[in-house]
């Protein structure tokens, strides 16, 4: 059970359809269309509605706006394209509340493992990629339910409701299991994510090195 | 750093490196009839980590990959397992902190609270033991 090889992709289309295409993506199920993500070098970024598709990434960046009163999700979810430095929305991404596309849909994110693993593949967030610490405010500042970010695992089944809850994400202590059990072949594990701040929890203008993790087993 | 495996009929295996990206737990081992014995492995702190007597055993690698930063996935943890009587006993070797930490769990629940796959047959009826010891 050698170490598997990991692709992480995206559907940047409002089809809701499977990665057919694996390692590689393209076209996939029910016409959707899936892009690998640059792991270096591309970037995931929630913005507020004036943020297009297709906007260049060196241009005007439109942040998620942190409500006077309660909370607010991301409008707009995108990736941020190293190879066509532009903004790739993920049409998908996140719920009804956030008024994308998506909500009670199953094929947001992918990774797709290309082989067996020993345990169930995690998704965490950390402060950043020294995996040691995940108490940033937009990670709920040492109190993982208050976590900005927020995920569901989609791999067998959409979410079941259009305004899903999802998990907080932060460290160890909260995080996604990507699947129910290990994975005894190759396999393309789903999510989605959404972003939700909150008056007085969150604080504007914070700059990160937030990281999206996947942990995960071989022997 | 190599592990390796003492089987009952006197066959050793020794692994390739732990750090190389197909470790081989116990790839010697498929279709093997004859049980573990013992399993060893020589830490840099000049301690030798030993399980022998379990049921059955398991070892598994922990990496971890982040989006935006870093795309490898980076070697966190080495876990040695030996589970008997519905326990297993895990020794986690974290790769960053050279920290050793034993835990025993309901077996299922051995990794995250979920179970692990790779289990390899030992042996019934020994007395099951785990620890540390000076490498000799």
């Amino acid at each position: 059970m050698a170490q598997p090889n990991t692709y992480w992709l995206f559907n940047d289309t409002v089809n809701d359809g499977a990665n057919s295409g694996n390692a590689t993506g393209g076209v996939g199920a029910l016409s959707s269309n899936w892009v690998v993500i640059d792991l270096t070098n591309d970037a995931l970024a929630f913005c507020s509605e004036q943020q297009n598709d297709g906007d260049a990434v060196g241009g005007t960046r439109y942040p998620v706006v942190i409500p006077d009163t309660g909370s607010n999700e991301a409008e707009k979810t995108f990736i941020k394209d190293a190879s066509t430095t532009f903004y790739a929305q993920v049409p998908l991404a996140g719920t009804t509340a956030g008024g994308q596309s998506g909500g009670d849909t199953q094929y947001v994110f992918a990774i797709y493992f290309d082989g067996e693993t020993a345990g169930i593949p995690y998704l965490e967030a950390w402060d950043d990629n020294t995996h040691a610490t995940s108490a940033h405010d937009f990670l709920g500042g040492g109190t993982p339910a208050n976590s900005s970010l927020i995920g569901i695992t989609t791999t067998s089944a959409v979410p079941g409701s259009a305004t899903w809850a999802g998990t907080p994400l932060a460290g160890l202590t909260s995080r996604l299991s990507l699947d129910s059990a290990p994975l005894s072949a190759a396999k393309n594990l789903y999510f989605n994510l959404k972003q939700v701040v909150t008056q007085g929890t969150h604080s504007p203008g914070s700059t990160t090195d937030l990281v999206l993790t996947l942990r995960y087993l071989y022997s | 750093m190599k592990y390796t495996i003492k089987y009952a009929d006197g066959i050793q295996y020794i692994s390739p490196d732990v750090r190389e990206k197909d470790p081989g737990w116990a790839s010697e081992a498929e279709g093997k009839k004859v049980g573990i014995e013992e399993i060893s492995i020589k830490l840099p702190n000049d301690m030798t980590l030993i399980l022998k007597g379990y049921e059955k055993y398991n070892f598994f690698v922990e990496v971890a990959q982040s989006l935006n930063k870093k795309s490898s996935a980076e070697i966190q943890a080495f876990f040695f397992c030996g589970a008997s009587q519905g326990f297993v006993c895990i020794w986690k070797i974290d790769y960053k902190t050279k920290q050793i930490i034993k835990d025993i769990k309901p077996e299922g629940q051995e990794y995250g609270g979920g179970p692990t796959r790779g289990w390899r047959m030992g042996l019934i009826g020994e007395k099951a033991e785990s620890g540390l010891c000076p490498t000799q």
